[in-house]
């Protein structure tokens, strides 16, 4: 059995204005997954990620790190943030140095690593998300799709196990989103355990071998992208938007053609489509 | 118009390249202090008027406009300029000039013109400082020169947020123009427009607190604590930074060995015009 990296156990929290936001939450993350959160806004996204590396205190349940409980003491929860690193979805609340190389070297510094050994892994980590050369530049001065890969790299010079990633891609042009997707395929291979949250439904197709989706601060569903991209009731209550090859497919099912809905790449849409079409 | 937006040009000026502009950070800071020091503990004449004249001389080097730092000299002047103005009424000496009850007094009035002698030097080292580094250089100089840990932090996260702080402002400012919002207008009562001014820098407060929470929780979820440091990359300075520095040191000393033996001959220049 795969090793469960990351679990929540009946996990809820209630903000003091009374709100909650979270309702039993039970998630599992086993090593190696590339996990995809998909909801609405104000589904309790980001409140869910900030309980991944201790930020907030569940109100009950708790969360696991590779079996173990997270407790809230100082020196455990340096240890849970240095495996779980999370990439905040606006880089202009993570990127708080004057300069580039000061904000990766941020985390390693904060881990009681030696000069040389920080210094190294800003170099290691700027390379891995292509921005070397970029160390003495003001974050300001940098596009937003340079700005989100400098975040990743001051999470990935922490060398955490799990990157907990919110909203990676918004905003950024399609060529910043494939390097973004770029680099984390490449993390993952490496072995790292990815979990992001968006609402980017053709993104997560490409991206996420496990679905969860959360709604009014519940999870309503999980599964493979077939199961949850082909349930068009499940996503119209998640306020989702099918993909356009389900779109498709449905209609082509409701005008008698014999078509499997549960197929969602481009590439087999059209097998579908023409297997339909001979028969 | 000076306003805040224009702090983005400065450190545009600040990150050229020069003599003066490529001297390590810390040596640069360490003569902006020394000449200070040395400027306000002369009491005459001589030495403030000869740096003043080396500064231009460096302003010269690193290519800086002299017009453009007139200007930001004159916007800061006025501020010690109020204390100084006052002098030649209130210090006693002998009378050279009175009417009704106001007399200047000799004492007074040289008093008043070391005062801005040594205030216009200052500036302008200050000026030359802030115009050939940029915000993050210096921030990190007072860290490698051991400046308080906390204050440090807090001056190296203000620089970093500032920028973004103009943005939002700027943003907001647009917006409002885009809307036909203008403060001078006269198609809005005044006090309307008051209290858009007043919305404006209350939506400033509210997103610097907002952005503030936010860093914050970024910032813990990378371990930091109340023992945090920041990275700082070891740079030795150069041959040229220790040329530079020592030269000034060399300067002062030859110009206090004249004014030490010389200042009878300096006439004006090397009487003490200090009060003290």
């Amino acid at each position: 059995m795969e090793k469960i990296h990351l679990e929540t156990k009946n996990l809820s929290f209630t903000y003091p204005d009374g709100t909650q936001a979270l309702k039993n939450v039970n998630i599992q993350i086993k090593k190696g997954e590339k996990i995809a959160i998909m909801g609405p806004n104000g589904a309790g996204k980001s409140t869910l990620f900030s309980h991944f590396n201790g930020l907030s205190e569940p109100t009950s349940g708790h969360v696991e790190i590779d079996g173990e409980k997270i407790i809230f003491e100082r020196e455990e929860l340096l240890k849970v943030r240095q495996k779980v690193g999370i990439v905040f979805q606006d880089p202009n609340d993570q990127l708080f140095a004057p300069t580039v190389k000061e904000d990766v070297a941020f985390g390693p510094m904060n881990l009681g690593l030696d000069y040389d050994e920080v210094k190294n892994r800003i170099k290691e980590s700027l390379e891995m998300v292509g921005m070397s050369g970029f160390e003495d530049k003001t974050p300001h001065h940098l596009s937003g799709g340079q700005q989100k890969r400098v975040a990743i790299a001051g999470i990935i010079a922490m060398r955490p196990e799990i990157m907990i990633l919110d909203e990676p891609t918004a905003g950024l042009d399609p060529e910043g989103v494939d390097k973004v997707l770029n680099i984390l395929n490449n993390l993952n291979d490496e072995g790292m355990s990815i979990v992001i949250s968006s609402h980017d439904i053709d993104m997560v197709n490409h991206f996420a071998d496990k679905i969860f989706v959360l709604h009014d601060g519940e999870i309503i569903a999980e599964g493979d992208k077939h199961q949850i991209f082909s349930d068009t009731e499940l996503l119209k209550k998640a306020h989702l938007k099918a993909p356009i090859t389900t779109e498709i497919l449905y209609k082509l099912k409701e005008n008698g053609l014999d078509v499997d809905t549960e197929k969602i790449t481009v590439d087999e849409t059209v097998e579908e489509i023409l297997n339909a079409k001979k028969n | 118009m000076v306003d805040i937006t224009q702090i983005m040009r400065f450190d545009d000026l600040a990150s050229k390249d020069s003599l003066i502009h490529n001297l390590e950070g810390r040596i640069k800071l360490i003569f902006t202090i020394f000449v200070i020091l040395v400027c306000v503990m002369s009491k005459e004449l001589f030495i403030p008027i000869v740096l003043e004249t080396i500064l231009l001389i460096i302003l010269k080097i690193a290519d800086l406009s002299y017009w453009d730092s007139a200007k930001r000299l004159l916007m800061l002047l006025p501020f010690g300029g109020a204390i100084i103005i006052f002098q030649p009424f209130i210090q006693p000496g002998n009378i050279i000039w009175s009417y009704s009850w106001l007399h200047i007094t000799d004492g007074g009035l040289n008093w008043a013109i070391l005062l801005l002698v040594r205030m216009i030097v200052c500036l302008t080292a200050i000026i030359i400082y802030s115009s050939t580094t940029p915000l993050q250089e210096m921030a990190s100089s007072f860290r490698k020169l051991k400046m308080p840990r906390d204050l440090a932090m807090i001056l190296s996260i203000m620089v970093r947020f500032l920028f973004l702080f103009v943005d939002e402002l700027a943003a907001i400012r647009k917006s409002q123009k885009s809307r036909n919002f203008n403060i001078h207008g006269n198609n809005t009562p005044y006090k309307w427009r008051v209290k858009q001014v007043g919305y404006t820098i209350g939506m400033m407060f509210l997103k610097a607190y907002e952005q503030g929470e936010r860093v914050h929780k970024s910032m813990v979820s990378r371990g930091f604590s109340d023992a945090s440091e920041m990275f700082d990359e070891k740079r030795s300075p150069e041959k040229s930074d220790y040329l530079f520095i020592i030269a000034i040191i060399i300067i002062v000393i030859i110009l206090e060995i004249i004014i030490f033996k010389y200042s009878g001959q300096l006439g004006y220049f090397g009487q003490n015009l200090s009060i003290n």
